[in-house]
């Protein structure tokens, strides 16, 4: 049922309507606190424990003894500044470049009548995807400056000399930044964003004479600025967290950032705990304060721009639909296109990137694989923990975000807050503060080794990004349209599952469909809860690639894809059958 | 009176010692029994056997695989984890009470320098099968390869030649390269990539091998040579292969195999033995140790009886790695322990204050050199 559907019923009695006006906040009330004691159990307390384990001596042998070694171990490395300031320059160099294109792609997208919008879209939905470092080895084949196709290629140009191009350069990182996820995750958060907006504010822009650029420039990006602060803090932080890029192209030039140095620290044995843990509380330190500018420009005025009356008329592009195509097209290919070709090269090649050898072609990498008992397992365990992943965090990520943006609860503020915080500190360091709360709080002990536990560690994980998600979406909706459900005697659940779900549904299908990608990929927040029996595939992956083969490890990457892909299909058709249809 | 007290006293000695034998017998580890057949058949009843070993297919195959077709009656469960993720989960099982673990098989440094003070490990000794532990079955004596000072926890079966030092040889010549010192020579600046000394593993192996060989000044000389350090052992190998940087400390043979074993870098090789003064015995994840209060003791004894013995050292060796089973040759030449050649088990506890200090000194000497910055070329 739509607002409009709701706000057609006919309204009860007012004392009726005080019965159930009661009855629903009491349930309002019993799932908010429910949403609250979850949060803080499972994302506020392993983060304190991991500022305590930066003041903690000893051993994981040990119980805990108050010291400053690891702070001191931490600040003494010299290196540590230098990664920091290395990883500023590159945070503004790489988001410098990305947002403003993912925010010109995601209006197209949005805003505009370019043909195969939606198609285009879901190809960003593909490179989301796409394994990290399966696209890394792919550039590195194009772009080493010694055997380089690209630079072969180019070298063969009359008026070049030598290589131009070297990816083992701070500029190498970020090209491969953008190529991975920089661009992608921007477009696939904005896109839903931009769709939001009522189209009669740009035409009354237009009306007035502003060019299509002025248009984005003074409506479009000032009536989605929370969603765009939000999206660019989330971008932020992941590219701060992430590593592999870094690790691989960083030692020829000796170029270290700050995920590098915590990887070095929890990587070694035993691992410094304690100095890992004082660089991830630095690490929160610089991101609080942001996470508070992010809340205070978000909640300082309304910016809903989804109503009982929203309109949206796409933008006529006229002359520029052609040209927009194709440079839609180029951007798509090189983000989906190529790096699918070098997953399929990865995984059929005995040796990746080297053509010259005998015979370079092989399908023992998929033989491998498919006959694996293993894979077998991980199959299994991987659909189940994914799916339910999927599930849980669309409602409770849902009610998170409803609760951050909508209700008038003391304490939504520090539910918005800690709602950051699995993103602000490293996957594994994380995964060891959930690890803590499972084995220390004897009620989760039973369910320690269970696929129970993993389900939540991912979904915990995915906190930030899926509530970010759906926080942008709910900024955009008008009170009205809640108020005319609740006048027109619906409760709480009702209008909740029937009124703001429906509007936001692309957003919560983005939400479940990325859970399921990050279940089935991510290593650092499961590595830790999981066992021999409840395996996954992004587990057995990290055991081919520890072990030197990748090509089998390009089969996991590709069989994740497709699964993912599916699911993306199957969430997109239901999407455009139970969302709301502008 | 006299008699018949000590007869009294003799009766009450006979029936406590009886007392004691039969309480040992009901009371003792099953494991510990002389009956080797009593043994495998509660280790059968038991069904299963839990195991940390090291990750990747090959290790599976042997450490999984190769066991179950042995006992296709006791089921492996597996997991090859890096030690940094689950040695902290293990002690925090144990500190709640969890104990899942029968078997511990890795390198030395975490089971050394963190498992055994917290009391995971039990004596090993007892549960081992005469067979095992013939001083003649081993290099250098059974009692040779224990890992810990006590001789008691943490035994190493696996024996690998190190041969840190690997060079194409397509892209330096034999003449300019002549001994391990040269690797602080100015010309080969820029041509070294290592596994990264300041972390413990592979590099730190490969420092310990340097430091007994050119001394600590000419050690220092060397990590200053402007090399490339990384973790990441494929890319070492990658690089070596494509003469990137062509020569390589710490290149792992298992790396360098994939490449080989397709016809590339077939001049990727190590220095000949007569530039080390002393070699060293690389363990890799080759060591056992018994987890204290193991689940499935008698199933964990057929375990470890059946991974030190010759039917899974032949297997073990083909990973490829060495082994120090007598008798047992690696197909992989340069893997054995050669005769003539001196060696050194660097991995052993009473070495561990050298490698610890090896990473203070390799962090300070790199780490307090000037930035690299203007290696950046384009």
């Amino acid at each position: 049922m739509t607002a409009a559907g709701a706000a057609a019923h006919p309204a009860p009695p007012l004392g009726g309507l005080l019965r159930r006006l009661h009855r629903s906040l009491e349930l309002k009330t019993v799932v908010y606190v429910a949403v609250l004691a979850t949060v803080l159990v499972f994302v506020l307390l392993p983060v304190l424990l991991l500022v305590a384990f930066s003041f903690s001596v000893g051993s994981p042998a040990e119980p805990i003894r108050i010291g400053l070694d690891g702070w001191r171990h931490a600040v003494e490395n010299p290196t540590v500044f230098g990664s920091i300031l290395n990883t500023v320059k590159l945070l503004v160099c790489i988001h410098a470049i990305s947002f403003p294109i993912a925010i010109g792609i995601a209006w197209v997208l949005a805003r505009t009548d370019l043909p195969g919008r939606n198609g285009f879209e879901f190809m960003f939905w593909i490179s989301f995807f796409m394994p990290t470092l399966a696209i890394l080895l792919g550039w590195i084949m194009c772009l080493d400056p010694e055997y380089g196709v690209l630079n072969k290629v180019v070298d063969l140009l009359p008026f070049v000399d030598g290589a131009p191009f070297n990816i083992y350069s701070f500029w190498g990182i970020v090209w491969a930044h953008l190529a991975c996820h920089a661009i992608t995750v921007k477009v696939m958060l904005l896109t839903p964003t931009f769709r939001n907006i009522d189209s009669s504010l740009e035409e009354a822009s237009e009306v007035c004479g502003a060019s299509r650029l002025a248009t984005l420039r003074r409506i479009v990006v000032p009536a989605t600025m929370p969603a765009l602060i939000a999206i660019l803090l989330l971008a932020m932080i992941r590219a701060m967290q992430s590593f592999e890029i870094e690790l691989v192209l960083g030692p020829p030039f000796n170029f270290y950032v700050y995920s590098t140095q915590v990887y070095s620290l929890v990587g070694q044995e035993p691992p410094d705990f304690a100095a890992a843990s004082a660089l991830a509380t630095m690490g929160l330190m610089v991101i609080a304060p942001l996470i508070g500018l992010q809340r205070w420009i978000s909640f300082r005025r309304s910016y809903a721009t989804v109503s009982g009356k929203m309109k949206t008329q796409p933008v006529r592009l006229g002359r520029w639909r052609t040209p927009m195509t194709i440079l839609m097209t180029v951007i798509v290919l090189t983000l989906t296109a190529l790096p699918v070709g070098f997953l399929l090269l990865a995984s059929m090649m005995k040796l990746f990137g080297f053509f010259d050898i005998a015979e370079p072609w092989t399908f023992d990498h998929w033989r491998t694989v498919f006959t694996d008992e293993a894979f077998r397992q991980s199959i299994g365990n991987t659909l189940t923990l994914a799916g339910g992943a999927s599930l849980f965090a669309v409602v409770l990520l849902s009610l998170v975000a409803y609760f951050t943006v909508r209700s008038k609860f003391r304490g939504r503020a520090v539910l918005d807050f800690v709602s950051w915080m699995p993103s602000a500190v490293p996957g594994i360091l994380f995964g060891l503060g959930l690890l803590y709360v499972f084995l220390e709080i004897p009620v989760f002990r039973p369910l320690y080794g269970t696929m129970w536990l993993m389900i939540l560690a991912v979904v915990v994980s995915h906190m930030t990004f899926g509530t970010q998600i759906l926080k942008s979406n709910l900024l955009q909706l008008s009170q009205d349209l809640e108020e005319a459900s609740t006048v027109a005697g619906a409760s709480w659940l009702h209008t909740f599952t029937r009124v703001i779900l429906p509007i936001i549904v692309p957003a919560v299908l983005l939400v479940g469909t990325t859970s399921f990608i990050t279940a089935a990929r991510d290593v650092a927040s499961v590595a830790l809860v999981a066992t021999a029996g409840t395996k996954t595939l992004s587990l057995l992956q990290l055991d081919y690639m520890v072990n030197g083969r990748y090509g089998a490890a390009a089969v996991i990457s590709f069989v994740v894809i497709v699964m993912s892909t599916g699911l993306a299909l199957l969430a997109r058709v239901l999407g455009l059958r139970i969302g709301i249809r502008h | 009176m006299f008699h018949r007290f000590v007869g009294s006293l003799r009766a009450i000695a006979l029936i406590a010692a009886f007392a004691v034998g039969v309480s040992a017998a009901l009371f003792a580890p099953a494991w510990a029994a002389d009956d080797w057949n009593t043994v495998v058949a509660n280790a059968r009843k038991e069904g299963v056997v839990v195991v940390h070993g090291a990750p990747g297919k090959g290790y599976n195959t042997i450490l999984v695989g190769a066991f179950q077709k042995a006992y296709p009656d006791i089921k492996v469960q597996y997991s090859g984890a890096a030690g940094s993720v689950e040695v902290p989960k293990v002690l925090r099982e144990r500190q709640a009470g969890i104990y899942n673990w029968d078997v511990w098989v890795s390198g030395p440094t975490n089971a050394l320098g963190t498992l055994k003070d917290a009391g995971f490990f039990q004596p090993l000794r007892p549960l081992l099968r005469p067979e095992n532990t013939a001083d003649d079955q081993w290099i250098g004596g059974f009692a040779a390869g224990w890992m810990d000072k006590d001789q008691a926890v943490f035994y190493a079966f696996d024996g690998t030649n190190q041969n840190p030092v690997k060079i194409n040889w397509d892209v330096i010549k034999k003449d300019q390269f002549t001994s391990l010192a040269d690797l602080a020579k100015p010309e080969f600046a820029g041509k070294i990539v290592m596994h990264d000394p300041r972390l413990t593993g592979t590099g730190n192996g490969t420092s310990q091998t340097l430091l007994h060989n050119v001394g600590e000044e000419t050690l220092k000389a060397i990590w200053r040579n402007n090399v490339v350090y990384t973790i990441n052992g494929h890319q070492i190998a990658e690089w070596a292969v494509r003469g990137r940087y062509p020569i390589a400390l710490g290149l792992e043979p298992n790396e360098l195999k994939d490449f080989q074993s397709q016809g590339v870098g077939k001049n990727v090789m190590p220095v000949p033995d007569s530039f080390y003064k002393e070699q060293q015995i690389s363990v890799g994840f080759g060591a056992v140790g018994f987890v204290d209060r193991a689940p499935h003791p008698n199933a964990a004894a057929v375990y470890i009886n059946w991974l030190l013995s010759a039917e899974a050292q032949k297997l073990w060796v083909n990973l490829p790695r060495g082994t120090r089973r007598a008798g047992i040759i690696s197909p992989y030449s340069d893997m054995n322990p050669r005769a003539g050649v001196s060696y050194f088990l660097g991995q052993k506890e009473a070495l561990t204050s050298e490698r610890t200090g090896l990473i203070r000194l390799a962090k300070e000497t790199i780490d307090g050199a000037a930035p690299r910055s203007s290696r950046e070329s384009k």
